[in-house]
């Protein structure tokens, strides 16, 4: 017994250096944040000083309330439409006859190949041509577009595993159609799928600032990660960096609460897919 | 119970995904109710405003956009962020515009995209010459020929903007690409006087490495800065003896394989072969070369005078500060400098609100304007508005020691986008010891031949 | 009867992904195709070229250096970043108290936007006042270390930093994956005489083939589409060594303004992965049933 809680002692001072180092970029970069902004003396010393100056100055700079209400409207709505949309089809995929289920299966999984960067021009002339341009309908539908080719293939594994089809079969001699069937015992089952959907997916569209570059000009529809873009700058310049890091934490602020607190489904979330995929 | 929260949620999901499509397509119907009900109070601002709006007639609410590349942050109001939108206000009450910065990469991209899909920006700033021709021949700029303040800029430089004899910007001023240097480290290797030549310039580097100094950072990790070198080496090594030498480039009389081009490749490579460049360049931004050169850690940088405030700061070291262009001329041969038109502003053809922009256009670069004055005093450019001088005395003291001489414009701007990003991309691999002179001029030619084959 | 009205609402059901999906992102790869035969700048008019592009390159070698580049970082992502994460997962596994924590912390990277990430790397590569070479001088070393601007290293520096936010993601899978192994397996491997290196060599990581596959391809896939670090991190540089796929696409359309010639690129990088993708999902499949 003894000998196992020593090698313990060990493996965990072992796995706290090493997380020490891993971590490292950001302990230096929370203990820079938190500097005045003239201080550029050596970064190794860590939390030399105390100072809320380059957190005001970033947040001022990045407006920052307005940019989180944009950005948690916009990945709300498209975590809400991503959901309904995986949900319906994934249920749809796992449930069709012949052919048709496997072959959708594989056409949607296909897109996870696609990478915006390849068709850029015409998927911006495709959303401008609807008339979305420049709204937050734009980002938001590619955000749900490219979100579902993973999100349906977990989705469509997880009702193939988890969702027994007598189930679904006795509620139909019940009486219940396909719609109730589906809002009442399917949804209900598939919980765990889409928590995994919500967090797989909606940490990304959370960070992304690509798709809302493209499509968001306006100042006051700016969200937290583009606001990032205007210390790109900075970023090559030592003399910022103490505002730069500060505004690495402001951005990031939100959803590290999110995930201390909603932890557990971080790790389920993660997991689903991976276990039942 | 249970069903029943779900299919409340499930209602509530499904209203909510319809308000957010409608939310996207209603937008402009919003817009509209919005220009509406704010139309009264436009109106009577204006009308306590009335002689400095006189075309203020309608009184509809318009926003306009403008894009400008980001510049570096100050702490005092900006120009184009603060000054304009605000001046703009006070003046035309009804016309709101909306300014997006990004950063030249992310810039170049989103306004192309912008125009391809037919929604560019209203006002915006653009490259002189050849870098224009694309939006040009797309038709996706106003001609601006006819803009009453034309005349007022100079010729010359109004003229970089000119196709088949249509000018298609307002020219915000010009600049130089220039090398500025640390007049005390200057001093203290015993280099009494700026050098004039090649063979003086490499002697002063010598100098310099023997009394302990780096001689010149580069922030080459950020390749555009490699232009900044090359384009002063070129203006004496290449123009001198032929000042049209672009032109005929398109004719194939000449070509980036001729030895004016290798001589300016090579020369400039030698820098780094004789070790006057400051080690690590390609790990180091822009920034963080300015910085080393600002905190005495090299005697020289190769910038340009849009660096004007950047390099001004104060560093870990004081010291007095200068700049000349290089000499790449030999003893005796003639010396050319660069000098070359900045960025242009430029107008969407198909706007839908060109009298508004001719407004805002109008009141901007009439002397005297509030507007006027305030773009005056915070332009990082050269003005080249008639009756307006630069105030800066290192600007004036460099413009006039050059006057003499001829001067060139920035290469690229006579060239096929993409060619200077080759020269760029390829001279990183110079430095990096894996290709030579021939190697980058070589490649310039292909990518020169590759671009005007249509 | 009943069957094929159920039939009919589940392909209503399908409608509004299908929708999305075709419109938003099957159609505009089609309309690159297309495009990716022409010499479009991205603006203006545009003539058919046929098959020039592919010609240019091939011939400028364009193509080759994107791939290689692309393959190595690939490689890099999956090897290392399995490695790692496994091997943690393993430790984590054991009976230790604190591995709540260390789950905790060891998943915040993947938390952070690859904008924000960028720039905290590009704080600790920084030659002159970034965290390596300041470390390095800590301990007395004059070395300035350039990892970003070194043709050797820049391309594994940035892939570096994909698999630092990665490993967080791909260990917490593995955990979960070594969860799921039936402890009676590990106790009847234990008592017919295997060492603890044997039950985790032999036993652990053969029953784990099918997570494997699943942390394999998400790292593949991410690594043939890696953008973003070498956008912010090198811009391709220097020269082109770490010029992926995915960045020279985008640099040919936006620094260069030749669409078309990009979009025929995007043609052969969305044939290439697509191959690569499914012959290494076969493998890892025949190897999991092997196993």
């Amino acid at each position: 017994m003894r000998k196992s809680v020593r090698k313990e002692i060990i493996i965990t001072i072992c796995l706290a250096l090493f997380f020490l180092l891993f971590l490292s970029p950001i302990i230096i970069a929370l203990s820079g944040s938190f500097r005045p902004l003239k201080d550029s003396s050596s970064y190794l010393n860590l939390f030399q000083n105390f100072s809320l100056e380059s957190y005001g100055l970033a947040f001022d700079k990045m407006n920052y309330f307005r940019s989180l209400k944009n950005s948690v409207l916009i990945t709300f709505i498209s975590a809400v439409l991503l959901l309904l949309f995986t949900s319906m089809a994934g249920y749809a995929i796992a449930r069709l006859r012949g052919k048709l289920g496997p072959f959708f299966q594989i056409f949607f999984l296909a897109g996870m190949i696609v990478s915006a960067q390849m068709s850029i021009i015409p998927m911006y002339r495709i959303v401008n041509g609807i008339g979305i341009g420049n709204t937050i309908a734009a980002p938001i539908a590619l955000y749900v577009t490219s979100a579902l080719p993973f999100s349906i293939f977990l989705y469509t594994n997880f009702i193939k595993s988890s969702v027994p089809y007598a189930l679904e079969e006795a509620a139909t001699i019940d009486g219940a159609g396909t719609i109730r069937t589906f809002g009442q015992i399917v949804i209900p089952l598939t919980k765990p799928a889409l928590t995994s959907i919500v967090i797989t997916q909606g940490v990304p569209i959370w960070n992304d600032f690509f798709f809302s570059m493209l499509f968001l000009s306006a100042p006051e529809k700016k969200t937290l990660p583009l606001t990032m873009l205007n210390f790109i700058g900075d970023m090559e310049n030592a003399t910022q960096w103490n505002m730069l890091f500060a505004a690495c934490f402001l951005s990031a602020i939100p959803i590290l609460i999110i995930y201390i607190f909603l932890q557990r489904y971080f790790v389920s979330g993660l997991t689903v897919g991976a276990v039942k995929g | 119970m249970k069903k029943k929260i779900v299919s409340i949620l499930l209602a509530a999901v499904m209203t909510l995904s319809l308000a957010a499509c409608g939310s996207g397509n209603d937008s402009k119907a919003d817009n509209a109710n919005a220009d509406a009900s704010a139309a009264p109070a436009a109106t009577a601002a204006g009308e306590a405003d009335q002689d400095a709006a006189p075309a203020q007639d309608s009184g509809e609410e318009v926003t306009l956009s403008l894009m400008v590349t980001t510049r570096p942050t100050t702490d005092n109001k900006d120009f184009y962020l603060d000054w304009l939108p605000e001046l703009v206000k006070e003046k035309y009450p009804n016309i709101n515009i909306e300014v997006e910065q990004l950063p030249t990469d992310q810039y170049k991209q989103t306004v192309k995209l912008k125009f391809a899909s037919g929604q560019g920006p209203d006002i915006f700033t653009w490259w002189a010459g050849l870098q224009a021709q694309d939006l040009v021949d797309a038709g996706y700029v106003r001609d601006m020929s006819d803009f009453s303040q034309l005349g007022k800029f100079s010729k010359s430089i109004a003229d970089s903007y000119s196709f088949d004899g249509k000018t298609y910007a307002i020219p915000l001023g010009s600049s130089f690409l220039t090398t500025w240097y640390n007049k005390d480290a200057f001093t203290d290797a015993g280099i009494d006087k700026i050098p004039e030549n090649w063979d003086e310039f490499l002697a002063a580097c010598d100098k310099l490495k023997a009394k302990g100094y780096t001689p010149i950072t580069m922030g080459d990790k950020q390749s555009f800065v490699i232009q900044f070198g090359v384009y002063q080496v070129g203006a004496s090594a290449i123009y001198a003896d032929n000042y049209d030498f672009d032109k005929q480039l398109f004719t194939g009389e000449t070509k980036f394989t001729d030895p004016a081009w290798i001589d300016t490749i090579n020369k400039y490579k030698s820098l780094y072969d004789n070790g006057y460049i400051i080690e690590n360049s390609l790990g180091l931004s822009q920034e963080q070369s300015r910085q080393a050169y600002l905190d005495g850690k090299a005697a020289m940088i190769i910038d340009g005078s849009f660096g004007y405030d950047a390099l001004n700061k104060q560093g870990a070291v004081e010291f007095e500060k200068g700049m000349f262009a290089i000499p790449s001329n030999e003893a005796g041969k003639e010396f050319v400098y660069n000098l070359t038109p900045s960025n242009g502003i430029f107008v969407s053809a198909n706007s839908k609100n060109q009298e508004a922009i001719d407004q805002v256009l109008e009141y901007w670069f009439t002397e005297g304007t509030p507007l006027f004055e305030k773009w005056v005093e915070l332009s990082s450019d050269i003005p080249c508005y008639e009756g307006v001088e630069d105030k800066r005395p290192l600007i004036q003291e460099y413009l006039d020691r050059y006057k003499d001489y001829k001067n060139i414009y920035n290469l690229n701007n006579a060239w096929p986008e993409g060619v200077s990003d080759m020269m760029c991309t390829k001279f990183q691999e110079v430095i990096a010891g894996d290709a030579t002179a021939e190697d980058v001029c070589n490649a310039m030619q292909s990518k020169f031949e590759e671009l005007t084959d249509k | 009867m009943i069957n094929k009205k159920k039939r009919n609402i589940l392909l209503a059901f399908l409608i509004p992904a299908l929708l999305f999906y075709v419109i938003f992102w099957i159609s505009p790869v089609l309309m690159s195709f297309f495009y990716g035969l022409t010499n479009w700048s991205g603006m203006g008019d545009y003539d058919f070229v046929g098959l020039k592009n592919f010609k240019y390159l091939f011939q400028e070698g364009t193509l080759t250096n994107a791939m290689k580049n692309t393959i190595i970082y690939a490689i890099f992502v999956v090897v290392w970043g399995n490695i790692q994460a496994l091997t943690l997962a393993l430790i984590l596994n054991m009976k230790i108290r604190a591995k709540g924590v260390f789950r905790t912390i060891f998943y915040l990277p993947a938390l952070f936007s690859t904008i924000v990430v960028a720039f905290l790397w590009s704080y600790v590569y920084a030659p002159y006042y970034g965290m390596i070479s300041e470390v390095l001088s800590a301990l007395g070393s004059g070395a300035v270390p350039n990892l970003l601007g070194s043709k050797g290293t820049a391309l594994l520096a940035v892939a570096f930093v994909e698999t630092w936010k990665t490993s967080g993601t791909m260990t917490i899978i593995y955990l979960a994956g070594l969860q799921g192994i039936d402890e009676e397996i590990i106790e009847a491997a234990r008592i017919d005489g295997c060492s603890a290196w044997q039950t985790t060599t032999k036993v652990r990581i053969p029953m784990l083939a099918n997570t494997i596959t699943v942390n394999v391809m998400l790292g593949l896939i991410g690594g043939f589409k890696s953008f973003d670090y070498v956008f912010a991190l090198t811009g391709g540089g220097p020269g082109s060594s770490s010029s992926t796929l995915m960045y020279t696409i985008y640099k040919m359309a936006f620094v260069e303004g030749q669409f078309g010639k990009a979009e025929a690129l995007a043609a052969f990088a969305f044939v290439f992965i697509l191959i690569i993708s499914v012959v290494v999902l076969f493998f890892m499949r025949r190897k999991e049933i092997e196993a």
